[in-house]
C-alpha cells in the first residue's frame, strides 16, 4: 500500500513537473514574441509624370517609439498583361526618427497605389500600410537613347537624311521635267511640220 | 525587192522576232496565265484566313516575330538589284553585250521590288495600321528609313525602265497599228510620247538616262543597306554587325544576277530569242556570278571568324545553332549547295555553258532564299532570356502565300512580256551596227549642256526608218499615214 502511494506521488510529480516545464516554455516562448509595429505611410497627395515624388513612410513600434535602422521597403500595385501585382520602387532604411523616405520618379499617370512595407525581424513584427497618390501627365521621361547620333550635329540628323532624300528626287523631278520635253518637242516638231506643208 | 543592208536586215529581223509575241497569243500563254492565276488566287485565299484571324495563323508569335514574310521581302529586294547591276553599271562601264537584258533585268527590279515592299505589310498583321507608321513614325527608327528607300527605289527603277522603252514603244506605235487592238495602240501611242527621234528628243533622252543611270546605282545600294539595318541596329546577338550592310548588298547583287541569268534562259526558250542572247551573255553573267561566289566567301570566313574568335554572350548558341543545330541543314545546303556547288559549276570548263549557268543560278536563288531564312529566324530563336528557344515552322497560310507571291512575280512578267519587247531594240540594233562597222562611229552631236557621261547613242528617228524598211503586211501604209 506504501509503495503504491509512492509511485502515485511520483507519477503526480513527474506531471506537475511536466505542466510547470511547459508552462515555463511558453512563458518563454510568450517572452520572445515580437514587438508589435505600426508603418505610416505620406505620399504626395498630387504630382506630375516626371516629378520627383518624395515617398515616406513611419515606424514605430506599439508604444509609438521610432524604430531606427530598419529597413523599409515601397511598392506600387500595378497591372500588366493580365497579371497584377506589387512592383518595388526600392528599399530605405528608417533613421533616428523612425522614418524612410524615397525619391521615387513618377512614370505614369493616374491613381497610384502606394505601399510601404516593413518585412519584420526577430525583435520587431512585420508591417504594412499603403495610400494612393493622384499623378497628373507631364513631361515625356522615355527619351530613347537608339537612333543616329552625330556629335555636333545633332540637330541636323534629321536634316541630312531630308537632304540626301532631297537630292534624289530632284534629280527625279529633273528626269521627269525631260519627259516632259520630249513629249513637247514632239509638239514643236509636229507644228512645224504642219506649217511647212501650209 | 532592194537589197538591203547586214546592219538593216538585222534590225529588221531583230523587229520581227521581238514584236512577234506582242501580236501573236498561242494556247500556252493563256495557259501559263490561267495557272499562275490559280496560284495568286490560292496565296489571297490563304492571306483572307490570316486577315479574318490575324496573326495566330501563322507560325509567329511573341518570340519568332520575323519569319517567312520578312524572308521574302529580304530576298525579293535582293532580286531586285539585277536591273541596277545589269542595267545601270554596265551601262556606265560601256559594256556593249548588256543590251540585250537590260530591258529583262530592269522589269526584274520593278517587279520584284513591287512584290517585296508588300511582304512587311502581311508581316504586321493589321495592314489597316501601316497609317500609324507614316503618321506617328520617327525619322530615327531604320522601319522609316526602309518605307523612304523602298519608296525612293520604286520610283527611280520605274523611270529607268520607262525611259529607254520610249524609242521602242515607237516602233510598236509605228509598227504594229494594224495588227493590235486600239487600246493596246493607245497605250504603246501615249506611251512613246510622240517620239520620233528627232535631235531636240534625243538630247532629252540621253540627259534623263545619263542622270538616271547614275543616280540609281547609289539609291539601290542604299536600299539594301537600309534592309540590312533593320537586322542591324537592333541589339540581337548575330545582326548587331556593321558588316551586315555590305554582306546584305553583296548577296543582293549575287541573288540579282542568278534571277536574270534564269528569266534570260526562259525568255530565250520560248521566244526564240537565240541570236541575240548568246552563250557570251551566260558566260559573262556567270563569270559576275563567280566573282560574287567569291566575295560571299569571303563574308562567311571574315564574319564567322571575326565572330567565333570570342565566345561570348549568346555566340555559341547561335554557332551551335547554324553549324549543327536546328538550322544547320539550312546553313550547309546554302554554303554548300548555294555558292560553293555554283561557283564550281561556272569555273569549271566543261559545266561553263547554258545549262551549267542556268542550274548555278537556280542554285545561288535557292541559296540565297536559305541564306535569308536562317538569318532572319537564327536571330528570333537566340533567347534573350532564360527561357527554352521556341523553333519557328510555318503554316500552310505562310507557304501559301509565299507561292501566291512567287506566282505574282512570273504572271507580272508574263503580262509584260507580252505587252512590251523584252528586248531594248534600239540598243540592241545600235551595238550591232557599232560592231558590224568595225570602225569609231563618227561622234555624237555635241548637246549643249548634255552629260558628260557615257551616254546611249540613239537610234535614227522610226519614221525614218520605217521608209528604209520594205514589210510586205502593210508597214508601207502604216509609213504613209505617218
Amino acid at each position: 500500500m506504501m509503495r503504491t502511494a509512492g509511485i502515485g506521488w511520483l507519477v503526480l510529480s513527474a506531471l506537475a513537473a511536466i505542466v510547470a516545464a511547459m508552462l515555463a516554455i511558453q512563458i518563454v516562448v510568450a517572452e520572445a514574441e515580437p514587438n508589435e509595429t505600426a508603418l505610416e505611410i505620406s505620399v504626395p497627395a498630387e504630382s506630375r509624370v516626371g516629378d520627383e515624388a518624395t515617398l515616406e513612410a513611419r515606424l514605430t513600434d506599439e508604444a509609438g517609439k521610432p524604430i531606427s535602422g530598419e529597413i523599409v521597403g515601397f511598392y506600387s500595385l500595378a497591372q500588366f498583361a493580365g497579371y497584377s501585382g506589387e512592383v518595388k520602387l526600392g528599399e530605405v532604411a528608417t533613421g533616428d526618427d523612425g522614418v524612410a523616405q524615397l525619391s521615387h520618379l513618377v512614370r505614369r499617370e493616374g491613381e497610384i497605389r502606394v505601399a510601404a512595407r516593413f518585412e519584420g525581424n526577430e525583435d520587431y513584427a512585420p508591417s504594412r500600410e499603403m495610400d494612393t497618390m493622384m499623378t497628373l501627365p507631364g513631361e515625356q521621361i522615355y527619351q530613347s537613347t537608339a537612333g543616329v547620333h552625330i556629335p555636333g550635329l545633332s540637330d541636323l540628323n534629321v536634316g541630312i537624311l531630308v537632304a540626301v532624300l532631297g537630292i534624289v528626287w530632284f534629280i527625279y523631278g529633273a528626269v521627269m521635267v525631260r519627259l516632259f520635253l520630249i513629249g513637247r518637242a514632239s509638239l514643236s516638231s509636229d507644228s512645224k511640220e504642219e506649217g511647212r506643208l501650209a | 525587192m532592194e537589197s538591203m543592208r547586214p546592219t538593216e536586215e538585222f534590225r529588221q529581223r531583230l523587229e520581227q522576232r521581238v514584236l512577234a509575241p506582242l501580236t501573236h497569243t498561242g494556247k500556252g500563254f493563256w495557259l501559263l496565265v490561267g495557272g499562275l492565276s490559280i496560284v495568286v488566287a490560292w496565296g489571297l485565299y490563304a492571306y483572307f484566313f490570316q486577315l479574318r484571324d490575324g496573326l495566330i495563323v501563322t507560325g509567329l508569335g511573341d518570340r519568332p516575330v520575323w519569319g517567312l514574310y520578312i524572308t521574302l521581302f529580304v530576298f525579293f529586294i535582293g532580286v531586285s538589284h539585277a536591273g541596277t547591276l545589269i542595267s545601270a553599271i554596265l551601262r556606265v562601264t560601256k559594256a556593249g553585250w548588256r543590251t540585250p537584258i537590260t530591258r529583262m533585268a530592269e522589269f526584274i527590279t520593278v517587279v520584284a521590288l513591287m512584290i517585296g515592299a508588300v511582304f512587311p505589310l502581311l508581316d504586321i498583321g493589321r495592314p489597316d495600321r501601316v497609317f500609324n507608321l507614316i503618321q506617328s513614325g520617327r525619322w530615327q527608327s531604320p522601319i522609316i528609313w526602309d518605307i523612304l528607300a523602298i519608296t525612293t527605289y520604286l520610283t527611280g527603277s520605274l523611270i529607268y525602265l520607262y525611259l529607254p522603252m520610249i524609242p521602242d514603244l515607237a516602233v510598236c506605235r509605228d509598227r504594229l497599228r494594224n495588227r493590235i487592238s486600239s487600246s493596246k495602240h493607245r497605250l504603246y501611242r501615249i506611251g512613246s510620247l510622240g517620239w520620233q527621234g528627232s535631235w531636240l528628243q534625243r538630247k532629252h533622252l540621253e540627259s534623263g538616262i545619263g542622270l538616271m543611270m547614275i543616280i540609281i546605282i547609289p539609291v539601290a545600294v542604299s536600299v539594301h543597306t537600309v534592309v540590312s539595318w533593320m537586322f542591324a541596329m537592333t541589339l540581337r546577338e548575330p545582326w548587331n554587325t556593321a558588316m551586315f550592310g555590305i554582306y546584305f548588298v553583296a548577296g543582293a547583287i549575287f541573288s540579282g544576277i542568278a534571277a536574270i541569268v534564269v528569266l534570260m534562259a526562259i525568255l530565250r526558250k520560248v521566244y526564240g530569242l537565240e541570236e541575240y542572247i548568246t552563250p557570251r551573255h551566260f558566260i559573262n553573267l556567270g563569270y559576275m556570278l563567280a566573282a560574287f561566289v567569291l566575295i560571299m566567301l569571303y563574308f562567311n570566313v571574315s564574319e564567322y571568324l571575326t565572330y567565333g574568335y570570342n565566345m561570348a554572350g549568346e555566340k555559341p548558341f547561335h554557332f551551335e545553332q547554324i553549324f549543327s543545330g536546328a538550322l544547320a541543314p539550312y546553313y550547309w545546303t546554302y554554303l554548300l549547295a548555294g555558292i560553293l556547288l555554283p561557283g564550281l559549276l561556272i569555273l569549271l570548263p566543261f559545266t561553263r555553258n547554258i545549262a551549267g549557268i542556268v542550274v548555278a543560278s537556280v542554285l545561288v536563288n535557292i541559296g540565297m532564299w536559305l541564306e535569308r531564312y536562317f538569318i532572319v529566324v537564327g536571330g528570333l530563336r537566340i533567347p534573350l532570356m532564360p527561357y527554352e528557344p521556341v523553333n519557328y515552322v510555318p503554316t500552310w497560310v505562310e507557304w501559301s502565300i509565299m507561292a501566291g507571291a512567287f506566282a505574282a512575280f512570273a504572271l507580272i512578267i508574263v503580262i509584260f512580256a507580252k505587252l512590251f519587247p523584252v528586248i531594248a531594240i534600239w540598243e540592241v540594233a545600235e551595238h550591232h551596227e557599232e560592231e558590224a562597222a568595225q570602225a569609231p562611229q563618227p561622234a555624237a552631236p555635241a548637246f549643249v549642256g548634255a552629260s558628260s557621261f557615257p551616254l546611249p547613242r540613239i537610234p535614227e528617228p522610226v519614221s525614218s526608218i520605217q521608209h528604209r524598211f520594205q514589210r510586205g503586211d502593210g508597214d508601207s501604209n502604216e509609213s504613209e499615214g505617218e
